[in-house]
């Protein structure tokens, strides 16, 4: 079934299947959007986080270690009631759009980008941040060269966030619905083809979302490489 | 323009360091000795705005009064044991300071190649930071404090990664540092080399500073007449409270005669080493003493000597 489901997928991408195309495209579009905004909020919130000392930052990196394992479907219920028409943001109609499930894949990307970017800092820019502060350094470009030196462990972080998003279903499902062409991501579009007994389709999709993983990964490590040289 | 601590008190979990009062002068080198984890480290972060003390003031008499840690920063750099160099080129890292303080990239280039001089560093300018040795990289971390010109410049165990020529550029420094009246403080264990090297020499031990050499620390027990015993030797009489003490010798406060003296304590010299223009004897009177005598009347090791000592009590633990 998985060799044929390889053979599928090259040919589903070959053939230009509509289905497949437009829920590449959702996918891309929502994992990306989700990461970075996640990253936006999330790297500078986890660096901050490594390099000052506070009272409870302890507990405050225990919960987002905790949070890195919330279940998908749990953040997709909270999102949906949150805006559903009875909710209290239901009055922006987010609901059953690409919109709402940007919001919930921020939430699942956001302790994940947070929490390794913390770990990532702390373990290789921590002492790099107190160089800079010796050398008369204010806070910012403190961080930045804290930043510049982790960025690997960062640009992992993120790459991990994206990885978790694009491969979720389960809140993808509750706040998006699954409507073809418009909130239909690769792994609702597998759990459908699942549900219909279409094996190898679902087999191929699965493999297509793979290999848009593996896309993005060697674009960013090519990038980091790149500028890191 | 002096630095001055005072009521400076810091809390790390069941440690505090208490420093009532250090002040460091212009031209002046003070080494801090004492034993792992007695608070030198800790010490050297608060003077260099780096950690935030729980009370006390930081005052360098160059800014006003109530500055913040940052303006402090400004104006005193310390240097890790461990030299952190950013990641790029050794020239880049000189210069890091420099373009913090707004000066151009032209002019940071020139004067990171003129101290990159001064630490014999030049030809490595181009070279990747990372690559260098932990004797050079050390090297490097120098010349980039002193990019800066700040006031007073910090060192923690300075000597740690430095090879035989890295050491001897390192006192070439420190002596221009002392003429050009700049404050320096560090953390060294070398006592020997401090002797030679520092004009004072501090002593932290569980958290508070001593004006001695480390070696002249001791506990011991006062009985109720008045008579110190350290180690079981009775060492003379002290004033106050009877019980357990912490006592400093003043190693050049401490007489060596050949001859027997009343209440001198006989006891036979273990070695004999230069200090600066002065001679340290240690001598073993069943605890050991170290006494600095002028060089013309020191003894030789093995001589028997008989020493008469002055105790200070310390504040309790």
């Amino acid at each position: 079934m998985i060799s044929e489901g390889i053979g599928a997928a090259f040919r589903l991408i070959a053939s230009g299947d509509p289905e497949v195309f437009s829920a590449m495209g959702v996918s891309l579009k929502v994992a990306l959007c989700s990461s970075v905004i996640a990253g936006l909020a999330g790297v500078p919130f986890g660096t901050l986080l490594a390099v000052k000392s506070f009272r409870g930052q302890g507990m405050v990196v225990t919960v987002l270690n905790t949070l890195m394992a919330v279940p998908t479907v749990l953040i997709g219920l909270i999102v949906y009631g949150v805006l559903s028409r009875r909710g209290p943001l239901g009055f922006l109609e987010l609901l059953y759009t690409p919109a709402a499930m940007v919001v919930a894949e921020v939430l699942l990307g956001l302790p994940i980008v947070t929490a390794l970017s913390y770990a990532a800092v702390r373990s290789a820019g921590l002492d790099v941040f107190k160089a800079a502060e010796t050398l008369g350094a204010g806070t910012l470009t403190g961080l930045l060269v804290a930043l510049r030196e982790s960025s690997y462990g960062v640009l992992s972080a993120l790459l991990a966030a994206f990885g978790r998003i694009v491969g979720e279903v389960g809140a993808a499902l509750i706040v998006g619905g699954n409507i073809k062409g418009s909130t239909r991501t690769l792994t609702t579009a597998i759990t459908l083809r699942t549900g219909q007994g279409d094996f190898d389709v679902a087999v191929a999709l699965g493999i297509v979302l793979l290999l848009i993983a593996l896309a993005v990964n060697t674009l960013f490590l090519a990038f980091h490489w790149r500028v890191n040289r | 323009m002096n630095l001055r601590l005072s009521g400076i008190r810091k809390r790390r979990g069941d440690f505090v360091l208490d420093v009532p009062r250090l002040e460091l002068t212009p031209g002046e080198r003070v080494a801090l000795c004492g034993p792992n984890g007695a608070g030198k480290t800790t010490l050297l972060e608060i003077m260099a705005g780096l950690l935030p003390a729980d009370a006390g003031e930081i005052r360098l008499d160059a800014l006003p009064a109530g500055h913040s840690l940052r303006a402090l920063r400004r104006r005193v750099t310390l240097l890790f044991q461990e030299p952190v160099l950013f990641r790029g080129s050794v020239l880049t890292n000189v210069m890091f300071g420099l373009r913090v303080r707004g000066l151009s990239r032209r002019e940071s280039r020139q004067k990171a190649l003129s101290v990159l001089g001064r630490v014999e560093m030049e030809e490595f300018a181009e070279r990747k930071a990372r690559e260098l040795s932990a004797g050079e990289a050390q090297r490097v971390a120098i010349a980039r404090a002193l990019a800066l010109d700040v006031d007073c410049i910090l060192f923690d165990e300075p000597l740690a990664n430095l090879d035989l020529r890295s050491v001897r550029i390192f006192e070439r420094i420190l002596g221009e540092l002392a003429e050009t009246g700049k404050m320096v403080a560090m953390a060294v264990h070398q006592i020997g080399w401090v002797y030679d090297h520092c004009e004072r020499m501090l002593t932290l031990v569980g958290g508070r500073v001593y004006p001695t050499s480390p070696e002249n620390i001791f506990r011991g027990e006062l009985r109720a007449d008045g008579k110190l015993l350290l180690d079981g030797i009775e060492v003379g009489t002290l004033a106050g409270e009877p019980g357990v003490v912490q006592v400093m010798i003043d190693p050049q406060k401490v007489r060596v005669s050949r001859v027997p003296e009343p209440g001198a304590l006989q006891g036979t010299v273990i070695s004999a080493s230069r200090a600066g223009a002065l001679t340290r004897l240690r001598v073993d009177v069943g605890i050991i003493v170290v006494a600095l005598v002028a060089p013309n009347c020191a003894p030789l090791p093995g001589e028997s000597v008989f020493l008469r000592v002055k105790c200070e009590r310390l504040p309790a633990p």
